[in-house]
């Protein structure tokens, strides 16, 4: 895919606005390791996020180079061995959510977020609750779920298959603005 | 003897921190707006000479935001859908005096790649 979905995204809003679109170009995703061995710490705050509150669609990606480790060396087995990011440099998300939103009424509203995962040239069906919070006139959307690298054909060598947990926990945290 | 010199320097390695930055030279310099008509005439190619690269960038501030570990600092590219985007690492860094909006900068980071910005990490200002 050529195009990044956001662009799609952007396309899809200028032919029917429901001038209810938020976006936000420093979203935030990190994901988290842990294990006897080894504690991993990955932060990418250079994530796109886009919400449609009017249609409940919404959209994330983000280049998987942006994903920060506090060692090099863990930064650069991670590029180059398990995202291949070279090959696959972008990471994203796009689905629908259930729940209303009352964007007159500021508020933390628990919603279920539908989508399709993408990384590392695989894609997963994903269900994940996360919460959309209207504060004053912006849109903050929060959530955390799990993933397991061999979902999306990330090989982990046996060797060190111990340094790294079995499910990631992934944290996300955006701030959106109108458009 | 040397067996325990070579741990030493492959637990060194393992646990290196980033490079500082400010360290390394940058191998381009750009102005932002040429930046980004660079990622938009070919950005197969702009990736091939940039990613993974350290480069400088000069601007002016459209956006900038901090929180206690990070700040992002976004550029005029003369696109208005379009910005040099900038990540920092506030922990790592000494003193570090971030630009306001409106104010001309220099910039040195590593590109990551274009996804409707420009993205750069690891950044420093000059």
């Amino acid at each position: 895919m050529k195009k990044s979905i956001i662009t799609l995204v952007f396309a899809l809003s200028g032919m029917i606005s429901y001038g209810q679109l938020y976006l936000t170009r420093s979203g935030f995703i990190g994901f988290y390791s842990k294990t006897s061995v080894e504690d991993i710490k990955a932060e990418n705050n250079q994530v796109y996020a886009v919400v449609d509150i009017g249609a409940k669609n919404l959209a994330f990606t983000t280049l998987v180079k942006g994903f920060i480790f506090p060692k090099e060396l863990m930064q650069e087995h991670f590029n180059e061995n398990y995202m291949e990011s070279d090959k696959y440099p972008k990471a994203s998300f796009s689905g629908t959510f259930t729940g209303d939103i009352d964007l007159k009424k500021d508020g933390v509203y628990p919603v279920m977020v539908k989508g399709r995962l993408s990384l590392h040239n695989a894609t997963q069906d994903v269900a994940i609750p996360a919460t959309l919070e209207v504060k004053a006139g912006r849109i903050l959307g929060q959530s955390q779920f799990n993933i397991k690298p061999e979902d999306y054909h990330i090989d982990i060598p046996s060797l060190v298959r111990d340094k790294i947990a079995k499910e990631l926990t992934v944290s996300v945290k955006v701030d959106c603005s109108p458009k | 003897m040397m067996l325990s010199v070579g741990f030493g320097f492959a637990f060194y390695l393992y646990n290196k921190p980033h490079r500082d930055t400010s360290a390394i030279k940058a191998e381009f310099s750009f102005d932002a707006r040429d930046l980004y008509t660079e990622y938009r005439r070919n950005e197969t190619a702009a990736d091939k000479k940039l990613v993974d690269k350290v480069i400088e960038v000069r601007g002016t501030v459209s956006d900038m935001r901090q929180n206690d570990s990070t700040a992002d600092i976004q550029l005029n590219t003369g696109d208005p859908q379009a910005t040099i985007s900038c990540s920092f690492l506030l922990a790592g860094q000494k003193k570090i005096s971030l630009p306001l909006k409106g104010g001309l900068v220099k910039i040195k980071g590593k590109c990551t790649g274009f996804l409707e910005d420009v993205n750069l990490v690891d950044c420093v200002v000059e």
